[in-house]
């Protein structure tokens, strides 16, 4: 696609970065190497701790100043970065080299008019009429619909993707030639993301370099020319988009893009067949051999779920409105009924801010329905006294997106499950061992049980949040989000973890998420929410197929997939609605 | 139309408070235990009965409380402090002599407050280097030391040594320009070191944020980081704090009047206390309420202008609101309190 | 390195290894306060053991000597040994902090849990009276409830414990409102948790950290307020060595005797600036630093 031969734009060999004191230096980025040329989208790739976001401030001199960069060539355009000093980052920052951060509301300063922003990067030598028009020219080019209406406002006023495009518009006003964009979609809805990635696209068009970084391959494949991939702070590939995609050469390159979940990978394992039992994010401490034959786990041998056409759980013309403190009412669930049958795996999906979150409180008896019943195994579960619900709680158990924050954080990991145990009626004396044991069932070494959760890794406080339900053995597990904070090889681990206790345990599966292929892998049937309303509901391959709804085909259309082969501008097919607010 | 609604609901909120004031200070000081001519006439005379009785009718302390309580409203209302009982004289003259040495002295003290509190933040926040480092850590030390250290101790010390000893400003009891000198900088010290900490860590915690980053990426210089884009994001806990300054300068002014025989309202609140003077500590509890609610009213202001978040009734419905704003109810009126209780 | 018998856990030395290590992270200054709120402990229950003379004995032969190797602090007017008024001085200072910020912890816990968990009703009411009495400055408050119970420590003690509630109060209700809506307290019922074992177990612990750590530092601020009080003639009253009451009592003298102010006054800086040090350590034990 880029003519190789000529001199790249930014060359870059065997980058290293180094924080800390003397003495105590932890190397996060270990003999990086790359090039962009003009016109080109390189893909910087990797899960969290690669050292991705590092290279990337290191190539803006924004490392920080605790931080020691090495690097045998480490060039743009010919300008040598490792001999800068301050007045000459301040030159190449913003006019040669520009950065795009995720989360613009962060990455916006909040008391600052747009316009303040974007005229900022600008050079100072022109006029301040001129700049201003400079300002709503560059606020048209990304796409904004009203440029001198957004150039008033401040950042807290606009949606999450004019905020995006805003920052964009902020990082091109010294019209730099590398355009460095960390994880530019992270925050955004699928559909907002597809238009932020063909705006990154367009700029590509006009001859512009992108750095794109991002944790996610199949954001990455819609749009690279070529990707790198990085793990713990080094190169494990690089090479053209459709040979990493198409014929990954490293075995982490594979493992990372198997972990993805879709259609294609329902029934079987994302996670790495290599990888141990034990997740590799564990760290490396001894665990004592519990006796785990003492006391038999309770087991429902089940080699395949059975789908039995019965309800569990049911709603029925479920309604919940806020008050909104400035617009009088907000209506978050409208008119919601659906069943969840017994022994399947039901997924419900929608965008943010679709009212899954309240429709989920409610039928864990969280929050009382304005209008409408949840039903239990036929018996009243909404509309009754808490101490009516208890006695059956054990049925119903869930597992949060926040897996930290629903964990008292004074109490050790044991103590948390001792007080689940407790509830299950397991005496005092065998609540160590059974914890022991429990933390096992999900993979969680029992040298654990000390910490407190904050000190935990990410996937390992969803494994204690399903043990923690599993404790109270229930037929019914509501699973909010449960992966959408989680690396994808974390992700892959949890996912498949909840297969193997769905199998082994016969449990019927509530799964909330907006990842359409996380639901696609894991679910029979599926229910959109847009809205408040639950605008399809049906098999799973029926819904994903053969869409009935508008909303649905147009979040189909946007979910980035992977693929060796770039299609061409993706919203453009879209119907135009505007989503999610 | 925003602002009269504010205005109005502020004033509102405002006269709530004084009632409020009015009467708790009116019911804890007409419960006081003993007699209240005694109070009145001090211990050492023997009191003929006529002599009650008639201190007892010019007074009305016969009637009963409730009765008191109205009559005593309802002068207020019309601007009647009342008559000191151990001046013989109406209680807003007996303030009102007094209230300018103390709003001099109050002024002179905010400004050297102001002046260390900014010099020394700004010269050390974001600063991680080595020299930077020392420069915090002599910073932060003087800082804990300064609010640590009681008022009295050293406003004498300051005293025996650029006065008594140095001999460069005059002593305790002078007037004019260089007597305020002393007094002013031992009542702002303690105030300097809070406002100082919160104003590093203000300015800290705002060069920590991303769009710190978005900003210096576009080639922007660390002083136009630090003064266009974290001062401002750094005045807004420090707005909040406000409350607490002008909390700290009114009992401050008792203790600095007191070590630099200075005249003035803490002097007179101090001496009232003492002689159990019911009116002029009541008007001396007015006026301190008046004072917070103007300053509160102020503050939430100064949030308006500082804050565009808090401008807005309608916000993009993903956004959150902004961290540490106080909660846009009535009760921001004391956003200053939780910080509270830093020195005395 | 070598395993060596106190790297084994149960071993008594593996207890005194983890308490050097967690010594060495804590700096020298966190030490320094450590010890030093060691030796004012020590002065405040076995005074005996650090002062050789009574701070009481007048020997108007030795009167306004500076320091010197007999008395480390000098003598006063009347010739007493400031160096034992000092140290003695401890118990009555810190005992005025203490029982002060002690009675405005409680009392503020009671109200701030009271209106936090209680009703809307209750936390109205009891919020906008605080709101009314945060109108003040806690040393006006004070001086307003002595001029009700009169002067004397007691008094002075409780002056200042009142005057505190307000805030602790506050903090304690804003802190109950934050656990109330606490994404694990949603997760403990959807586990069948009851509400006695939600409330006790869960809310009220959590509520009550802040106060803990605001408390441990109010100590300092109480301390510093009681000095004041003696200092103004209205708590603890000479011949009593109370620090505040020393200065009070030394201040007319300061410029032929220094030593009479700037021991007791140095002490009070002192014994605040270690508080004030624990304190902080305290809360960023407690609250943690961001990951």
């Amino acid at each position: 696609m880029t003519a190789s031969g000529a001199a790249p734009l930014l060359a870059v060999e065997d980058l290293r970065v180094a924080f800390g004191r003397r003495g105590a230096l932890v190397e996060a980025v270990r003999g990086v190497s790359l090039t962009v040329h003009h016109g080109e989208i390189v893909a910087l790739v990797g899960e969290s701790g690669s050292g991705k976001s590092v290279t990337a401030r290191t190539l803006l001199g924004l490392a920080g100043a605790d931080a020691r960069v090495t690097a045998r060539r480490l060039e743009f355009d010919g300008i040598d970065l490792t001999r800068q000093d301050r007045a000459g980052w301040r030159r190449l920052r913003g006019r040669r080299i520009g950065l795009v951060l995720q989360d613009a509301l962060s990455s916006l300063d909040p008391l600052r008019r747009v316009a303040d922003e974007v005229a900022e990067a600008q050079r100072d030598d022109v006029s301040r009429a001129r700049r201003r028009a400079r300002v709503l020219e560059l606020l048209a080019e990304v796409g904004l619909p009203d440029p001198p209406t957004q150039a008033r406002q401040y950042p807290h006023q606009l949606s999450g993707g004019m905020r995006q495009r805003a920052l964009i518009a902020a990082a091109l006003a010294g019209a730099p030639d590398l355009l460095i964009a960390d994880e530019p979609t992270t925050a955004l809805d699928v559909i907002v993301q597809a238009q932020i990635l063909d705006l990154l696209g367009d700029l590509r068009a006009a001859g512009r370099a992108v750095l794109l970084i991002s944790h996610d391959l199949a954001v990455v494949s819609r749009l690279a020319d070529r990707i790198v991939v990085m793990r713990e702070g080094v190169v494990v590939e690089s090479a053209a988009a459709g040979e990493v995609l198409g014929s990954p050469a490293h075995e982490y390159t594979r493992a990372l893009l198997a972990a993805v979940p879709s259609a294609a990978t329902r029934g079987r394992r994302l996670a790495a067949p290599a990888a141990p039992q034990r997740p590799a994010e564990v760290p490396t401490v001894p665990v004592p051999v519990a006796p785990v034959a003492e006391v038999p786990v309770v087991e429902i041998p089940v080699a395949d779920v059975p789908v039995v056409q019965e309800p569990v759980l049911a709603a029925e013309g479920l309604a919940k409105r806020f008050r909104d403190p400035h617009d009088g009412w907000r209506d978050a669930v409208i008119d919601v009924s659906f069943e969840l049958r017994a022994g399947e795996a039901l997924g419900l999906v929608g965008a943010s801010g679709s009212g899954k979150t309240t429709l989920v409180r409610m039928l864990l008896g969280l929050l009382e329905p304005d209008t409408g019943e949840v039903t239990l195994d036929g018996q009243p579960w909404s509309g009754v006294a808490e101490s009516a619900r208890r006695p059956r709680r054990g049925d119903l158990q869930a597992i949060f997106q926040d897996p930290l924050g629903s964990f008292d954080p004074r109490l050790t990991v044991g103590a948390l499950l001792g007080e689940a145990l407790a509830l299950a009626g397991v005496p005092r004396a065998g609540r160590r061992d059974a914890a022991v044991r429990r933390a096992d069932q999900v993979g969680l070494p029992a040298a654990l049980l000390r910490r407190r959760p904050a000190e935990l890794s990410g996937g390992q406080r969803q494994r204690l949040a399903i043990a923690r339900a599993l404790i109270r053995q229930p037929r019914v597990l509501v699973c909010d989000e449960p992966v959408s904070s989680l690396d994808v090889s974390i992700q892959a681990q949890i996912l498949d973890l909840l297969t193997d206790l769905r199998a082994e345990l016969g449990m019927t599966l509530l799964f909330v998420s907006h990842d359409l292929g996380v639901v696609r892998h894991l679910c029979d049937r599926a229910l959109v929410m847009h809205a408040g309303r639950i605008v399809e509901a049906g098999e799973v391959e029926t819904v994903f197929t053969a869409p009935r709804h508008e909303y649905t085909r147009a979040l189909l259309a946007a979910v980035p997939v992977l693929r060796a082969v770039r299609p061409g501008t993706l919203s453009a097919q879209l119907p135009t609605i505007e989503v999610g607010r | 139309m925003r602002v009269a609604w504010f205005l109005l609901r502020r004033l509102a909120v405002g006269l709530a408070v004084l009632w409020g004031a009015a009467t708790i200070s009116f019911a804890t000081l007409h419960t006081m235990p003993g007699d209240p001519v005694d109070t009145l006439i001090g211990p050492t005379f023997g009191v003929t009965p006529q002599l009650r009785a008639q201190i007892n009718e010019t007074y009305g302390f016969s009637e009963p409380l409730v009765a008191q309580y109205g009559r005593w409203l309802g002068r207020l209302v019309t601007g009647h402090l009342g008559t000191s009982y151990q001046q013989q004289a109406p209680v807003a003259d007996v303030l009102g002599d007094q209230l300018w040495p103390t709003v001099e002295l109050a002024l002179a003290a905010s400004a050297v407050a102001a002046l260390l509190a900014v010099g020394a933040a700004l010269a050390t926040a974001g600063r991680h280097g080595p020299g930077g480092r020392a420069l915090r850590g002599l910073a932060s030390s003087l800082e804990l030391l300064a609010v640590s250290s009681p008022t009295f101790w050293v406003g004498i010390l300051l005293a025996t040594v650029f006065s008594t000893w140095l001999g460069w400003l005059p002593v305790a009891g002078a007037t004019g320009p260089e007597g305020l000198v002393l007094p002013a900088v031992t009542l702002a010290l303690p105030i300097a070191g809070v406002l100082a900490q919160v104003l590093r860590e203000g300015l800290d915690s705002a060069l920590e944020q991303p769009f710190v980053v978005s900003v210096r990426a576009r080639g922007v210089g660390a002083a136009t980081v630090l003064f266009v884009h974290a001062l401002r994001h750094a005045a807004l806990p420090l707005v909040t704090l406000l409350g607490w300054v002008v909390g700290s300068l009114l009992s401050g002014t008792v203790i600095t009047e007191a070590v630099f025989a200075r005249p003035g309202l803490g002097r007179v609140t101090l001496e009232a206390i003492t002689a159990r003077d019911v009116p002029v500590v009541t008007a001396v509890v007015l006026l301190s309420a008046v004072v917070f609610v103007v300053v509160n009213s102020l503050v939430d202001l100064a949030y308006l202008v500082l804050d565009p978040r808090l401008r807005d009734d309608r916000r993009a419905p993903d956004t959150p609101g902004p961290p540490g704003a106080p909660a846009r109810s009535g009760r921001s009126m004391v956003s200053g309190a939780t910080q509270k209780g830093s020195s005395a | 390195m070598t395993t060596t018998a106190s790297e084994i856990p149960g071993w008594p030395g593996f207890l005194a290894a983890r308490a050097t290590r967690s010594v060495l992270r804590a700096g020298p200054g966190l030490i320094a306060a450590v010890l030093l709120l060691g030796l004012v402990t020590v002065a405040a229950l076995w005074p005996g053991l650090l002062a050789r003379y009574d701070p009481d004995v007048i020997d108007l032969a030795a009167s306004l000597d500076g320091p010197n190797a007999a008395h480390w602090f000098g003598t006063d007017q009347l010739g007493r040994d400031v160096f034992a008024r000092v140290v003695h001085g401890a118990r009555h200072s810190l005992l005025l902090g203490i029982s002060a910020t002690a009675l405005g912890a409680v009392g503020g816990a009671m109200v701030g849990l009271a209106a936090g968990l209680g009703g809307r009703l209750l936390d109205g009411l009891l919020m906008r009276v605080a709101d009314i009495l945060l109108a003040f400055p806690e040393l006006l408050l004070a001086l307003v409830v002595i001029s009700v119970m009169g002067p004397g420590p007691v008094n002075a003690a409780v002056a200042i414990g009142v005057a505190a509630i307000p805030t602790y109060a506050r903090v304690v209700r804003s802190s109950a409102l934050v656990v109330r809506r606490a994404p694990y307290l949603d997760a403990a019922v959807a586990l069948g948790q009851s509400r006695a074992h939600i409330l006790f177990r869960h809310v009220v612990p959590n509520t009550l950290g802040p106060l803990l750590v605001l408390a441990t530092a109010g100590v300092g601020t109480a301390t510093i307020a009681g000095s004041a009080l003696s200092f103004l003639g209205l708590g603890t009253r000479p011949p009593v060595p109370e620090w505040g009451a020393m200065l009070s009592e030394g201040r007319n003298f300061v410029e032929s005797a220094w030593w009479i102010v700037v021991f007791p006054g140095a002490a009070i800086a002192a014994t605040v600036v270690s508080v004030t040090v624990v304190g902080r350590a305290a809360r960023l034990r407690v609250e943690g630093r961001p990951r």
